[in-house]
């Protein structure tokens, strides 16, 4: 009777402890989703240097030498 | 025997102290915080008690302060603003209260438009005198769009974003390698441009080998030149391909020009690849040159283009989590927590977000000038250098715009991460995540729901 009843209580104060464990809550669970506003903004940031990139403009000089050197 | 009712009992005790202590804990987390006092029948004014009950609840549930002020508005004037939505209403009467008199004198339908706009830009737009607030208020579209628009202006799978990520950095890579070819061979066919002006007028002892030497330096400058041009194309490509916040229709439209000067670029190139005398060479230089003569521009808009719908789209975003700290601001008011402390830096948030706005808004129009001064020029078939030059000119001055918008953006954002952690710390009776508040991917708690996404345009 005495081993019974001491199992039982351990199997209630078990049951108790893991169930009053905090739930994390839909909304927390989603706290570290991706920042996706930052995203863009870097990815518009990257866009935007390529509009003042020189890279491309002196292809025109280049072969304008070409063709007054050869 | 003795101890069974004893433990009987106890065991009834463990039972009823196991089975509700997860209840009283939730019961803890869940407490709803203070409930709204019956504010307006504690004003004991009488416009605000002639009022139906719809519009008393409506009320009812606005902060001390913009009651405070409501509360003076002529009746007709309390009950359009009492029609407006909750985060509206903080919105509108975030005015001072002289300017809240002419704003609250608006129609419902205007009201309703100028509420659904930021909060410095109603501060702002309230400064106007009656008709020309009227005229302003006329001129921007207001419209509600599924929420999926705020998120992204087209969707693209995963597999493709990657797979246009991978073709822009190798775009990248080949661009710059093919810069170095050319300069490298620039410099050489420099050097040796005296001798060749010479060996062209009297064939010395080296000339043949120098002539050799030009000509083979030559060809690869126009073919590393055509090769800078269309990896520079294809590096526009790519990031068109890639971005979410370009419209499909007008990501296809770039992209069906891009390719078609890839395509004249490619032939120009292969002219060049097979040049075999000094003529075939200068007539490939020229085709070349003369293709990227009018892609250069159609490109340079292109990049402007896609920077801009970049920029757009994040102020669009940047609106909408504008409107949802409204909304949530609003609930908080609802149930009588005050929020008063989070007001400057709410303000400071608004201030960027409409400073963004404006400055991309001035660059999309510069942009539409570069557009239409391209069409202009291509309309007679002769691009001048001065239709060139005014189109550049443009192009600048709209990157320029638009790298202030950036910079804005991201201090917009920077303080909203700010306002969403202070609330997460300070405000914890708000039961919504630092990430909720920043990302509209996150839906809102449902206690607190979601407000309409709405697109403004003008």
């Amino acid at each position: 009777m005495k081993m019974l009843f001491v199992l039982m209580v351990g199997i209630l104060l078990v049951s108790g402890c893991t169930s009053s464990q905090p739930v994390i809550p839909a909304d927390t669970a989603t706290e570290n989703s991706p920042d996706t506003t930052a995203q863009i903004i870097s990815e518009a940031d990257a866009a935007q240097e390529d509009i003042g990139s020189a890279e491309t403009d002196d292809i025109t000089s280049d072969l304008d030498d070409v063709i007054g050197t050869i | 025997m003795t101890f069974r009712p004893f433990f009987a009992l106890l065991l009834a005790a463990v039972l009823i102290i196991s089975l509700s202590y997860p209840v009283m804990a939730q019961g803890a987390d869940d407490m709803p915080a203070r409930p709204v006092a019956e504010r307006i029948k504690n004003m004991h004014n009488e416009k605000l008690d002639a009022l139906d009950e719809k519009a008393k609840e409506s009320l009812n549930s606005l902060n001390e302060r913009a009651l405070d002020k409501v509360q003076n508005l002529e009746k007709r004037s309390i009950e359009k603003i009492a029609t407006l939505e909750k985060q509206a209403v903080r919105k509108i009467t975030s005015v001072s209260r002289e300017r809240l008199d002419a704003v609250s004198m608006l129609d419902e339908e205007r009201l309703n438009k100028l509420a659904k706009l930021g909060n410095a830009r109603i501060k702002e737009l309230s400064q106007m005198d009656e008709e020309t607030l009227r005229e302003k208020i006329d001129s921007i579209t207001v419209s509600a769009v599924p929420k999926e628009m705020m998120l992204k202006a087209r969707a693209i799978p995963a597999a493709s974003v990657a797979e246009a990520a991978e073709r822009l950095g190798i775009a990248k890579q080949l661009l710059a390698s093919a810069r170095d070819r050319v300069a490298d061979r620039a410099a050489e066919l420099k050097s040796i441009k005296s001798q060749v002006a010479t060996c062209r007028e009297s064939n010395g002892t080296d000339c043949e080998e120098i002539m050799q030497k030009s000509f083979d330096n030559a060809k690869i400058i126009v073919t590393g030149s055509a090769d800078k041009a269309i990896e520079a194309l294809k590096k526009a490509k790519a990031r068109i391909e890639g971005s979410e916040t370009m419209d499909a229709a007008g990501a296809e439209a770039a992209i069906v020009e891009i390719d078609a000067a890839i395509a004249s670029l490619e032939s120009a190139k292969s002219q060049a690849e097979s040049a075999e005398t000094v003529a075939q060479l200068k007539e490939a230089a020229s085709g070349v040159k003369s293709v990227w003569r009018n892609a250069e521009d159609m490109l340079k808009l292109h990049i402007a283009k896609a920077a801009y719908a970049g920029t757009g789209f994040t102020v669009k975003r940047l609106s909408h989590a504008e409107n949802r700290l409204e909304w949530i601001l609003a609930y908080a008011d609802g149930q009588g927590i005050d929020t008063s402390g989070l007001d400057a830096k709410a303000s400071e948030f608004s201030a960027a977000v409409e400073k963004a706005r404006a400055k991309a808004e001035e660059s999309g129009k510069k942009i539409a000038e570069a557009r239409d001064a391209r069409e202009a020029a291509l309309a007679d078939g002769n691009v001048t250098d001065e239709e060139k030059a005014a189109v550049k000119k443009l192009i600048g001055e709209s990157s320029a715009l638009l790298k202030e918008a950036n910079a804005a953006a991201k201090e917009a954002h920077a303080i909203l991460a700010e306002i969403a952690k202070t609330i997460r710390e300070s405000y914890k009776e708000i039961k919504v995540t630092e990430s909720q508040i920043v990302n509209a991917e996150d839906e809102l708690p449902e206690e607190i729901g979601e407000p309409e996404a709405v697109e403004v345009t003008g």
